[in-house]
């Protein structure tokens, strides 16, 4: 391929290929998003492979999860909202976690947008506290990330300026909200509490972070936490199996 | 839009897209619009877009720009799907040079597949590789080969009588051996 670099067109062949492209914007994105989805399976095939070298004598890949780290998904989402910049998705940012599910343990995989693997961690069954799911995960809060483990300084930027952006939303909705009820009421101290109770119960719903019913929590005893959406379209199939993951023997009935 | 892919970043696909999508498609179209479906031109876009995902490290700004690059990589992937769909290879007319005499009984593989192409110019010199690959991958005619490597026309075909020969010894001693 590196011999194709020493070529020119000029601008009445450029011209002619122009004339020839004859071709949709749907089509155009329809071709594009089908190479991304096969340039991610290329990248899940090849950390599967990762993973198979990793087996050792006796232990076999039961199941493989593919999650998506909700932080992750919510801070891209959040940060979309403040400026249209594409985020997190490569450049060492950790979108994807891929489990695979042994016999013996759970290699995670933690992997780009396109799969691509930026981290590789290995938990034997004894090392994992616990795994819950959808909506016996227990209640998660957003700032205890922030607080608790150790995120880059790009994070915590990006976790305050998301953050920002969201107190003011609060403060916006609050007052709308103190308005109509000053409207209602013309009690200047109903609109005041009225204002104080929106922002706070704001604050808590972005805070308190709702339960999904394809989520997964995987904790460990040395105090990480894998908090993902399980992107696989049998998740209630994953369940199942990850319900007595723990305590299951070595052979599993796929 | 390079290191993007070399990253592999979500958006730099979509930024190839934006930027030379249409063209590429073009590119494409032209080469195989007469003989081949829609869906055959489109999978052929996809082979495209791919080889660029997997090969951008192949392009080198110092000589070129990433344009032109991107243009005969899609060129190259068209007439490569044209000649796998026709059950063509690609021909090096050695038989032109076929010497009389001594080697008359020896058969010249005149039409190969690319793996077997790029394993024989593997032996020539840079400048004589991209001659050929110019040649007979890309079906460039001789003007644009003599434009676009600043070489005149007679230059361009001793090398490729040089380049052939070479490959005939090639292939002779691989048949002796």
């Amino acid at each position: 391929m590196h011999l194709l670099n020493e070529s020119s067109y000029d601008e009445e062949e450029i011209s002619s290929y122009m004339n020839f492209s004859d071709i949709d914007d749907e089509s155009l994105n329809r071709i594009t998003n089908d190479v991304r989805t096969q340039i991610a399976r290329g990248g899940l095939k090849k950390s599967g492979l990762y993973a198979e070298g990793m087996l050792e004598e006796g232990e076999v890949i039961e199941k493989t999860i593919k999650g998506t780290d909700i932080d992750m998904l919510e801070e891209a989402a959040m940060v979309n909202m403040a400026m249209h910049i594409p985020f997190m998705s490569g450049d060492g940012f950790s979108f994807n976690r891929l489990m695979f599910c042994t016999n013996k343990r759970v290699i995670i995989i933690s992997a780009n947008y396109y799969n691509k693997p930026l981290g590789i961690e290995s938990y034997l069954k004894e090392d994992i506290k616990s795994i819950s799911l959808g909506k016996k995960v227990k209640r998660q809060y957003r700032l205890n990330r922030l607080f608790k483990s150790s995120v880059g300084c790009a994070e915590v930027f990006f976790k305050i300026l998301a953050g920002i952006y969201i107190l003011f939303i609060a403060g916006v909705t609050g007052y709308v909200f103190a308005i109509f009820i000053n409207s209602i009421t013309n009690s200047e101290f109903l609109s005041l509490l009225s204002f104080r109770i929106a922002v706070l119960a704001f604050i808590y719903i972005l805070i308190a972070r709702p339960k999904l019913i394809t989520e997964v929590l995987l904790e460990t005893k040395d105090g990480k936490k894998y908090d993902v959406i399980i992107r696989n379209q049998d998740y209630k199939d994953i369940h199942k199996y990850l319900e007595d993951f723990l305590y299951r023997g070595k052979n599993f009935d796929r | 839009m390079v290191s993007g892919i070399l990253n592999q970043r979500e958006d730099a696909l979509i930024e190839i897209k934006n930027t030379y999508g249409r063209l590429l498609y073009g590119v494409i179209n032209k080469i195989l619009s007469s003989s081949y479906e829609v869906l055959d031109i489109e999978e052929c876009f996809n082979d495209v877009l791919m080889s660029i995902w997997g090969n951008i490290d192949c392009y080198d700004e110092t000589k070129g720009e990433l344009r032109n690059f991107l243009i005969s990589v899609a060129k190259y992937r068209a007439l490569d799907f044209k000649r796998k769909l026709s059950k063509r290879k690609i021909s090096l007319e050695l038989n032109e040079e076929i010497i009389e005499g001594t080697i008359e009984e020896t058969t010249y593989v005149d039409e190969i597949d690319d793996d077997a192409f790029y394993s024989l110019i593997e032996n020539l010199k840079e400048k004589d590789k991209i001659i050929f690959v110019k040649k007979y991958l890309l079906d460039e005619s001789m003007d644009k080969i003599s434009k676009d490597l600043d070489m005149t026309k007679e230059a361009i075909y001793k090398r490729l009588i040089r380049g052939r020969k070479k490959i005939k010894e090639i292939i002779n001693n691989k048949q002796e051996g």
